[in-house]
């Protein structure tokens, strides 16, 4: 009995030999086929796809400093002292790959700030930088003080595609540019920890200082063991100060979650994952803007009031940094 | 059935062989363009000493007669006294792009597309968004703001994708749209725009031209647009009620000019190092490195 060619139509009238030696290629190119209708993109959606590729920046280095704060110096004044102006920060320092700063993603150049011809006409810093529109509404900014725009981009007479890993200009070998990340589609300001790989951080965050601020009197934390404070009860605002050290020949990841737990209850935990950009300024926290209103006296971030009743308590405040390392201080206190 | 050769053997192992690794690789290929996969950007090893936050460092903006400071990250304003003491501060959701100063008021624009009007002591008076003004480009930044006596009006250059000349007019609390002038060309970098001093008149730069715009009789013109291009920097200032005075620098080339009612009255070379201009007096001064060069305009 002969056996049934299954393959009935592609090998009807071939001979057995014909049918051996059209199998494999037939075979591959079904596959290619496949593979192909599988995978197919018009060029629209190839361009597409390729702009979608999300934002990345590798190096061994990095520094964020989001969330964290710094002070603007105000120029001297004749009389009485300077009076600087603090902030939360919203960016990271990122080494120049061999002195050049690059894209962090595919987008297009959106706003370039960089040496002027003629003196005077626009409110700006020394800084020079570079914002690129990316899509999604991401938009990515650069800027550091020697910073030399990219002459190819300076040049555009049209807003140009630049792909990820464009040299956006130069900076002298070792230097450091400010890398900010602006989601426009959300109008949030994203921690750039998310965009930033090869970051090593093994430096468990230290929490430097916990005080409870209250209209009469403010305790700063002892935090010894066996040492009991006492206070009084009250309304008070609970105030932190933190830092994420460098890890040695790493990065820092930069503090990322601040929780608090009185006596066994988490009493607050909130990320510093992205900042809104709201009417008044920046809301870190989920607390109100300007950043300013958050930031107490010797760079504390102040984390809200709470009512503190009679009795003892216990007060636990962890912070972890975007690596996941953590610190923790604990408080024991007696509120009369 | 014949055993089949050596040779056809080899060729049928090879042929499987290649198609093994053909769809080995195309199914590699696809897949890594297929997920969001970050692509290693070139590492540079530095220095294992820490290096803490870089201390920043401020920029006065001086304009109608005020004192402004800009904090490091652009992203916040502060104004001084003439003794240096802080008037007030105040922090936006974007980095501020351009800026125009009237009298006690003041116009800011933002990466952000956005728009704000300050008053005398930082409150924030007015918030423009030209794309809710019907401007709508794929992009949204302000690299021009220019504001009228009073707050009565507003330009702006908006957008990209494309670029727009706008000029707004307050109505009631807020404001819209009078004129808008679509761009073929545009420019990613901070330009100039400048009411006259009666308000009349308004005159921008573009990468276009020099745009100038009479309010009243709602006429708007392209004036040098031989001399403009993306790369154009523009420093306009207002003289009296309906003229201005500006220096234009293309490349290495420096033109200076007096525009009045709308008409360029004047327009020649200066030096290659000129880098502002005043008016005083009735004169129009260029400055260049180490010299200021004085011009008068003499009319029939």
């Amino acid at each position: 009995m002969k056996k049934k060619n299954r393959n009935r139509s592609i090998y009807r009238g071939l001979s057995a030999e014909g049918r051996r030696r059209v199998r494999p290629p037939l075979v591959f190119s079904a596959a290619v086929a496949a593979l192909c209708l599988l995978f197919a993109r018009t060029p629209a959606q190839a361009q597409e796809q390729r702009e979608a590729i999300e934002l990345g920046l590798t190096a061994s280095r990095f520094e964020v400093f989001f969330g964290f704060p710094a002070l603007a110096p105000m120029p001297l004044p004749r009389e009485g002292k300077p009076r600087d102006i603090a902030y939360l920060q919203t960016g990271a320092f990122v080494p120049a790959s061999k002195g050049q700063v690059e894209s962090a993603g595919a987008g297009m150049p959106l706003f370039l700030q960089g040496e002027r011809l003629l003196a005077g006409g626009e409110p700006r810093t020394a800084e020079n930088f570079i914002a690129l529109a990316h899509k999604g509404g991401f938009v990515s900014l650069y800027s550091a003080q020697n910073f030399q725009l990219n002459a190819e981009i300076a040049a555009q007479a049209s807003p140009a595609f630049v792909e990820k890993g464009f040299s956006l200009g130069g900076l002298a070998a070792e230097e450091t540019y400010l890398f900010r990340v602006y989601d426009s589609a959300s109008g949030l300001w994203v921690n750039p920890a998310f965009f930033l790989q090869g970051m090593e951080d093994r430096a468990a965050p230290k929490v430097e200082e916990i005080v409870l601020l209250g209209q009469n009197a403010s305790y700063v934390a002892d935090t010894r063991k066996n040492i009991v404070q006492n206070l009084a009860q009250g309304s008070y605002v609970l105030a932190l100060r933190a830092v994420d050290p460098l890890y040695a020949g790493g990065s820092v990841s930069g503090i990322f979650r601040i929780k608090a737990v009185l006596n066994g209850t988490i009493v607050m935990d909130k990320k510093l994952d992205s900042a809104l950009a709201a009417e008044s300024g920046l809301a870190f926290l989920g607390m109100g803007a300007p950043s300013a209103s958050l930031i107490g006296a010797d760079g504390r971030i102040l984390l809200g009031e709470r009512f503190i009743p009679r009795g003892t308590h216990t007060l636990e405040l962890w912070v972890y940094d975007y690596a996941g390392n953590a610190g923790n201080s604990v408080w024991k206190f007696s509120a009369r | 059935m014949k055993p089949r050769s050596r040779a056809r053997s080899r060729k049928n192992r090879f042929g499987w062989a290649a198609v093994g690794f053909a769809l080995l690789f195309i199914a590699l290929s696809s897949q890594s363009l297929g997920q969001n996969q970050r692509i290693a950007v070139a590492s540079d090893q530095a220095s294992n000493e820490s290096s803490p936050p870089r201390p920043p460092q401020d920029y006065d903006y001086a304009a109608g007669g005020r004192s402004f400071v800009i904090r490091p990250d652009q992203q916040a304003v502060s104004e001084i006294d003439a003794a240096g003491a802080l008037l007030w501060t105040r922090e936006f959701a974007t980095p501020l792009t351009s800026a125009a100063v009237e009298g006690p008021l003041s116009a800011w624009g933002f990466l952000d597309g956005s728009i704000k009007i300050i008053g005398e002591t930082g409150e924030s008076l007015s918030d423009l968004h030209p794309a809710a003004q019907g401007i709508v480009s794929e992009y949204s930044c302000v690299y021009s703001v220019a504001l009228a006596r009073n707050g009565s009006g507003i330009a702006a250059l908006y957008g990209l994708n494309p670029q727009y000349f706008v000029f707004f007019e307050r109505q009631g609390q807020g404001y819209k749209t009078l004129f808008a002038r679509k761009l073929e060309g545009q420019t990613r970098r901070a330009q100039m725009a400048v009411f006259s001093g009666s308000g009349s008149y308004l005159a921008g730069g573009s990468a276009d031209g020099l745009i100038l715009y009479d309010i009243a009789r709602k006429r708007e013109s392209l004036k040098l647009s031989e001399f403009f291009s993306e790369k154009t920097e523009l420093l306009i200032e207002a003289i009296g009620g309906d003229s201005f005075a500006f220096l234009l620098a293309n490349g290495q080339k420096r033109f200076a000019g007096l525009i009045a009612k709308g008409v360029v009255e004047a327009f020649f070379a200066v030096p290659a190092d000129s880098s502002s201009i005043s008016v005083a007096e009735g004169e129009l001064k260029v400055s260049a490195k180490g010299r200021e060069l004085r011009y008068k305009v003499e009319r029939p």
